[in-house]
């Protein structure tokens, strides 16, 4: 099973380096890619800090977080100017529960702001740089956290996926995107954008480092009314391979992916018959693939601009003077927040202006439920659903820029994930044009060791088929 | 006079008195120094997530329970979202689509008032003036709050006053708030409308915030009712609009128009699932606690006199107080005495309620009343061994010894008293036969004088009547 977390647990173990030296090694490869603008803050520590390692996978090795996971006594800005200034005085859950397994946080990445936006190019000063190819962009919006580990510079990351925001990125930056089952990790200390579809996710370079972090990050909060007690646990000691995998594929969804993509995608399909595993062609129509999109916008923009409703200049963040509350808090709000957020914004109050709320807002719930069954029941016909992890390689900036960078119905499938709380990963499907492409596999809500065991044994196929 | 009615509906506000706050693990505290009782939550800061208060949710079934109302079996809340800076998350959690209680009814003295719904939800900020400089206080922010609405049933201020007196009772009374209007855990917005009587629809409703005291109010509806009247009799048209009352210029002053268009963008609160509350409220409703009205009828069972029984229940600390004397006694009119009469004159000295009474300073009440009714102390003894015993939590017994109030049970002491009475006073014991009774009380009043109210009136009242029936035998 490929590793990198066992490979530096066993060089602590044996003592080939030591933890404040492993730290060093890291803290200095994401310093040396400082340029691609994917870190926000640094996060240094004392060689005292350091204990002999211990037999947790977890000790002593270095990761990142998306900087919309709150760490105390450092900033947490979710990737706004309007934050760049805020201190969090308390810490996340999962940064809780990762400290104590020993797990060393170097510092916290940029993200589109609020996780709002699937580019990297909202987030703080300026766009994320593909280390693939500077030109190029990453995705978003856990755009700092799939750069870093996809091109090796850290272990792994946490990020949050409300739509797509750890997978589709994963997909352009050649790392291991892993959405659990909502309600699987705790987003206490995680800031919302539609909390009933943020999910945090585990960036890794490999299938087992998911499932090792998994484990030490699965559990139910009491602090987070929507987690979910579940007996899934020691997911990385059962992680294995599986002999026949009956996969299901949308035949229509072809027609979405760009040319290279489908090619890797039909080559792909029939290296898994080539090994006996059984493919399912399901078919899904034109006007349910056309709802998701816009039920996604409704919904998330709509919440979204809910739980952002605390910038307001008074409590906390940056501030503008002015006269009256309603006078400071549109001046901080215009100066504080970027395009991509203030557009959300408006869009979320011209569908409940008026007429609009009955007309569209108050329909959404339903289709957002016919589209959740409609998953659920797809993937019950299956072992998994697989399909592209996008439709394209990582688009460049410019293409971003000039409106040209494209988001296919094959790239909306991944919000049915979210709209069901189903576990959905996105696996490196090696390189085109020397850029990567990933793979998008789903199962059933909580059978989260189900996906990792077909994750895995998609990934050694790969491996030994597209070896990069 | 023109034959106008007024018709009246009140939402109050009361903030519960639980330990913690709504959806916070922060203490609530209204006496606490102003921003200490804190968290992320409750400042609205990102990645804070909300957790209902059990406690909160279970006062709120009980008060649900209380007026009668068809209780959810599901608990849900919903965002109400609004831009003000006494809101830290720019949102409110509430209960609008489902409420924990509908439809239910308060009897105010025969009256029925129907009540549409009550829901939970939590306090936002509290506006502080600091030197001309407004500053917000967070330790009100996510405290717990129950709004009830009422139904417009109401006509007078005196109608209104007493459902809201009634209803702070059963708050009272269910330990689900102090309801103190004048620390703001009981808050009342009125709103009155008036109309000619026997109109088929009602007038334009005029909300009035800001009432602090009973008082107040009661004068703020005379005011609004007269005010609206005033107006209609000119043919002017009447705004809906919110008013405030002025205490000091006594009448109601304009705030601002309501608008239909209020665009709240309500909807279900996303960090909070929808909970199964149906065991919780089978549970709670089974056992009942005792309620304002069940309170007076058991002191009117007793055979109490209606106003003072009103005047007991109205102090839930008083009833409580009370009950433990009447049962440990069964003797109402002393309990009244010394409860209701004695008490409070030196409780009011120290500036305290009746709740600051100790254990120790009821049981010495229950035993002075027994002592009382012994006649083994009288009723002046026993002022001043109240007053001892109130001060210094001496039992009446060693007060009785201290102040040397023993009681002369001994017939031959009593027999010699009574023997050299009569000898002195044999012209008053001449007129016996004439009015027996008045003879008998002075001779008795001044076998007291002489024994400084020592004697045993009983066993002296026995010895009196032998003394007196074998002198005038003898002297026949």
């Amino acid at each position: 099973m490929r590793s990198l977390i066992l490979q530096l647990h066993n060089d602590l173990k044996e003592n080939k380096i030591t933890k404040f030296d492993l730290y060093k090694k890291y803290f200095t490869l994401c310093k040396s890619v400082n340029n691609t603008n994917s870190m926000i803050t640094y996060i240094e520590h004392e060689s005292s800090e350091f204990s002999s390692p211990t037999n947790n996978l977890l000790d002593g090795i270095p990761y990142v977080l998306k900087d919309n996971i709150d760490v105390a006594n450092y900033p947490t800005t979710s990737g706004s100017q309007f934050l760049s200034d805020y201190i969090s005085p308390y810490s996340a859950t999962v940064y809780h529960l990762l400290h104590k397994q020993g797990a060393v946080l170097i510092g916290k990445t940029n993200l589109d702001e609020f996780g709002m936006g699937g580019t990297g190019c909202s987030g703080l000063n300026g766009y994320v740089k593909n280390l693939h190819n500077l030109d190029f962009t990453t995705g978003g919006s856990s755009s700092g956290s799939v750069n870093l580990v996809g091109a090796k510079m850290i272990p792994f990351s946490l990020g949050t996926d409300t739509g797509d925001s750890v997978r589709r990125p994963s997909s352009f930056c050649n790392s291991v995107g892993f959405k659990p089952t909502y309600g699987l990790i705790s987003r206490y200390g995680v800031s919302s954008y539609m909390p009933s579809l943020d999910t945090v996710g585990v960036i890794t370079t490999s299938v087992c480092d998911a499932a090792i972090v998994c484990d030490s990050i699965f559990g139910f909060d009491k602090n987070d009314f929507t987690s979910q007690n579940s007996e899934i646990k020691n997911i990385y000691q059962n992680l294995k391979t599986i002999n026949k995998i009956r996969i299901g594929i949308f035949k229509n969804i072809e027609q979405y992916l760009d040319k290279d993509v489908k090619e890797r995608y039909l080559s792909l399909l029939s290296i898994l018959k080539k090994y006996n595993h059984e493919l399912v062609e399901l078919s899904i129509d034109d006007d349910t693939l056309q709802l998701i999109g816009v039920t996604y916008r409704i919904v998330s923009y709509h919440v979204g601009s809910s739980c952002w409703s605390n910038l307001t200049g008074v409590h906390f963040g940056k501030k503008e003077n002015g006269d009256t509350f309603e006078d400071i808090a549109t001046k901080s709000r215009s100066k504080y927040i970027a395009f991509e957020a203030k557009k959300r914004f408006v869009f979320y109050k011209y569908i409940t202006n008026g007429d609009n709320y009955e007309r569209l807002f108050a329909k959404v719930d339903k289709v957002r439920r016919y589209l959740s069954d409609y998953w659920i029941n797809e993937l019950k016909k299956v072992d998994c659903l697989l399909f592209m992890g996008a439709c394209c390689t990582a688009p460049s900036y410019q293409d971003v820029i000039e409106g040209k960078s494209k988001s296919t119905y094959n790239d909306d499938l991944q919000i049915l994930a979210n709209f069901s709380g189903s576990p959905s990963i996105t696996i490196p499907c090696g390189f085109i044009n020397k850029m990567p492409i990933g793979i998008n596999i789903n199962c059933l809500p909580f059978t989260d060791q189900q996906l990792l065991n077909i994750a895995l044994t998609l990934e050694e196929i790969i491996d030994k088929e597209f070896a990069c | 006079m023109l034959n106008f009615e007024a018709t009246i509906g009140i939402e109050v506000h009361v903030a519960l008195n639980t330990k913690t706050k709504m959806f916070s693990s922060s203490p609530v505290s209204a006496t606490n120094e102003p921003n200490t009782n804190i968290n992320e939550i409750d400042m609205g800061l990102p990645g804070a997530l909300p957790s209902p208060n059990v406690a909160a949710c279970k006062k709120a079934i009980m008060l649900a329970h209380a007026l009668k109302m068809q209780i959810a079996t599901t608990l849900s809340f919903d965002r109400k979202n609004y831009f003000y800076y006494d809101l830290p998350k720019g949102y409110q959690i509430t209960q609008h689509v489902n409420p924990i209680g509908k439809s239910g009814v308060i009897d105010v003295g025969g009256c029925l008032v129907h009540i549409e719904q009550i829901q939970l939800e939590e306090d936002t900020a509290k506006q502080i003036d600091v030197f001309g400089k407004l500053c917000l206080d967070y330790n009100r922010s996510g405290v717990p709050l129950i709004e009830i609405i009422s139904k417009p049933d109401m006509h007078t201020a005196e109608e209104a006053l007493a459902y809201l007196n009634q209803l702070r009772l059963i708050l009272i009374y269910l330990d689900i708030s102090d309801a103190k209007m004048e620390n703001g855990s009981f808050r009342a917005d009125i709103n009155v409308s008036v109309a000619l009587r026997g109109a088929k629809t009602l007038g334009t409703k005029v909300e009035i915030k800001n009432i602090n005291s009973f008082n107040n109010i009661k004068d703020a509806i005379n005011y609004e009712i007269e005010r609206q009247q005033k107006q209609l009799l000119n043919n002017e048209l009447i705004t809906p609009s919110t008013r405030r009352w002025d205490e000091t210029k006594h009448q109601t002053i304009f705030m601002r128009e309501k608008t239909t268009l209020v665009g709240y963008h309500y909807f279900p609160e996303p960090n909070i699932m929808p909970i199964d509350i149906h065991e919780l409220v089978t549970a709670i409703t089974k056992k009942v606690p005792e309620l304002p009205s069940d309170a007076l009828a058991y002191l009117l069972n007793k055979n109490i006199n209606k106003i003072i029984a009103e005047q007991i229940v109205d102090d839930f600390n008083l009833y409580k107080l009370f009950k433990i004397v009447l049962e440990a006694t069964n003797l109402p009119n002393q309990a009244i005495n010394w409860v209701v009469n004695e008490l409070p004159f030196y409780l009011k000295q120290d500036n305290k309620g009746y709740d600051s009474c100790s254990p120790t300073l009821i049981n010495n009440i229950i035993e002075l009343i027994k002592l009382i009714d012994r006649q083994e102390i009288n009723n002046k003894q026993a002022k001043t061994i109240f007053e001892k015993m109130y001060s210094s939590n001496e039992t009446p017994k060693s007060l009785i010894e201290k102040l040397n109030f023993k009681q002369i049970t001994d017939p031959t002491i009593i027999k010699q008293h009574l023997t050299n009475i009569i000898k002195q006073n044999t012209s008053v014991v001449a007129t016996y036969k004439q009015n027996p009774t008045r003879v008998v009380k002075l001779l008795i009043g001044l076998l007291m004088k002489e024994t400084q109210g020592q004697a045993n009136p009983i066993i002296a009242n026995d010895v009196l009547t032998e003394l007196i029936k074998n002198y005038n035998n003898f002297n026949e």
